[in-house]
C-alpha cells in the first residue's frame, strides 16, 4: 500500500515529523508498506491562494496513494478523498515513521469530519 | 462625476465620509460598493427596497463529453476543478466564474450554470437614488456584485461610491468608473502604511485622488506629516471626537445633526469640485 503524508522535508527520513497542516505542508512523503521504501513529492499547492487543499488532493491521487495520514484536513481535501475512496487518518505520533508503524498496527483513527477552519500555516515559522 | 470613497485600512471611515457626502452633493447617487460588509443601508432608512440577484456562471462537466485531458483542471488557478476517479468534479464555492475551462476544452463538454453569488437593493432617499450590493456570505469575490452595481449606476451626474477597503481586486474594479478618488485616511502609522497600499493601486491605474484625514487630532499626526511630505492635496480633517462617533454609531447622518460637520462637509464638496475641476 502506498500511504501519503504531508511534510516538511525534501529528502525521505523516517524520522521526519508528520507536518502541521495536509494542504499548505512542503512536500508529501509516500511511504510503500510492503517495501518500506519512501519517496518525496513536492506540493505545489503549497503556496497557491486558494484552493490548496483541491490542488494538494489532487496530487495524492495522482500518485496512486491508497490512504492519507494528516494532522489536519481541510473540507475541500477531505471531500475529494471521500469521492476518491482514499481513507484518510489522523496522525497520532510526532514521526512519519511512528504514525505509519501504528498504521500497521491499525490503531489510527481514521477522520469522518474535515478538521475545524482557520488554521494558516504561519510563515517563516522553524520546521 | 463619480467619486469612489476608499481607505487602505478597514474601519478609517469610508461609509462615514461617503454617506454624508452623499447628503451634501444634491440628487447623489449613493452606491454601496462594499459588498463584503455593506453598512450603507443603517443610515438611509429607505423602505421599499427592490432587489434582484447577480449571479455567476460556473462550470458544469457533461461526462458523456469529457475524454479526461484535465486540460479544465490544469488550467484553473484557483483549483475550482479536480479530476477524480475519471471524472471531472467542481467546487463552485472556489471558482472566479472567469469562464477560462469553457474555453480550454476541446471537447466543448463545459458549458455553465448560473449561480447566485450576491444582491443589489435599489431605492430612494429624498433626492437620491441608493444602490446597495450584497455578497452572499462565503463566496470567493466581491468582484461580480460590483460589476453589476456599476453597470446600474447609469447615466447620473454625481454617484458616490462606497468601496471596500484595501487594495485588492473589489477596489480596483470600483475604482476604474470613477472619475476622482477620496481616500480616507486615519492619520496613524497602521492608516498610513496601509494608505500607501492604496495609494500605489491609484498611482498604477492613473486615478487622481485626494486625502480625508479622519479621526484627526493635530497636525502632528504620522498621516498628516505624510500629506505634507508627499504634496498631497487633503481635502478635508474631520476631528477625533466622541459626538461625531457616537451620532454615527447610532445610524444617524452627522451631516443632520452637528453643524459644524454640516460646513465641514460642504466645504469638502466645494473643494472636491476644484480637485476634479483641475
Amino acid at each position: 500500500m502506498r500511504i501519503a503524508m504531508p511534510v516538511e522535508f525534501t529528502s525521505p527520513s523516517p524520522a521526519n515529523e508528520v507536518a502541521e497542516n495536509f494542504a499548505r505542508a512542503q512536500t508529501f512523503v509516500i511511504c510503500e508498506t510492503e517495501s518500506e521504501k519512501c519517496e518525496i513529492v513536492k506540493n505545489s499547492a503549497q503556496n497557491t491562494t486558494s484552493g490548496a487543499g483541491v490542488k494538494a488532493a489532487q496530487i495524492i491521487i495522482d500518485q496512486d496513494a491508497d490512504a492519507v495520514i494528516a494532522r489536519r484536513i481541510g473540507e475541500n481535501a477531505f471531500d475529494i478523498f471521500k469521492e476518491a475512496h482514499l481513507p484518510v487518518y489522523k496522525a497520532e505520533y510526532v514521526t512519519v515513521e511512528e504514525n505509519l508503524a501504528a498504521f500497521s498496527r491499525e490503531t489510527l483513527p481514521l477522520y469522518v469530519s474535515p478538521s475545524p477552519k482557520g488554521y494558516r500555516k504561519r510563515r517563516g515559522r522553524p520546521v | 462625476m463619480n467619486i469612489a470613497v476608499l481607505s487602505g485600512k478597514g474601519g478609517a471611515g469610508k461609509t462615514f465620509v461617503a454617506v454624508n457626502l452623499t447628503m451634501v452633493v444634491p440628487h447623489a447617487l449613493y452606491v454601496d460598493a462594499d459588498v463584503e460588509e455593506p453598512d450603507g443601508r443603517f443610515f438611509f432608512p429607505a423602505d421599499n427596497l427592490e432587489a434582484k440577484d447577480v449571479t455567476v456562471g460556473v462550470p458544469v462537466v457533461d461526462p458523456h463529453l469529457c475524454t479526461g485531458c484535465r486540460k479544465c483542471v490544469d488550467f484553473c488557478r484557483f483549483h475550482a476543478l479536480s479530476f477524480i476517479n475519471g471524472a471531472v468534479r467542481t467546487f463552485p464555492k472556489l471558482c472566479h466564474a472567469c469562464g477560462g475551462c469553457m474555453l480550454v476544452c476541446p471537447e466543448g463538454a463545459i458549458t455553465e450554470c448560473r449561480k447566485p453569488v450576491g444582491r443589489i437593493r435599489a431605492g430612494r432617499y429624498f433626492d437620491h437614488r441608493l444602490l446597495f450590493g450584497e455578497l452572499i456570505p462565503g463566496e470567493q469575490t466581491g468582484v461580480p456584485v460590483i460589476e453589476e452595481l456599476l453597470a446600474d449606476i447609469g447615466e447620473v451626474e454625481h454617484a458616490i461610491i462606497d468601496c471596500p477597503p484595501g487594495a485588492g481586486c473589489p477596489v480596483t474594479a470600483c475604482v476604474q468608473a470613477t472619475d476622482y478618488c477620496l481616500v480616507v485616511m486615519e492619520p496613524t502609522r497602521f492608516g498610513v502604511h496601509d494608505f500607501i497600499a492604496t495609494e500605489r493601486l491609484l498611482k498604477t491605474l492613473g486615478k487622481p485622488y485626494g486625502v480625508i484625514l479622519n479621526k484627526s487630532t493635530s497636525a502632528s499626526t504620522p498621516g498628516g506629516q505624510y500629506c505634507i511630505d508627499n504634496a498631497l492635496p487633503v481635502l478635508a480633517r474631520i476631528p477625533y471626537d466622541p459626538a461625531i462617533a457616537s451620532i454615527h454609531s447610532e445610524g444617524k447622518l452627522v451631516v443632520e445633526e452637528n453643524e459644524a460637520q454640516g460646513h465641514n462637509f460642504i466645504d469638502l464638496r466645494e473643494r472636491l469640485q476644484k480637485e476634479v475641476g483641475r
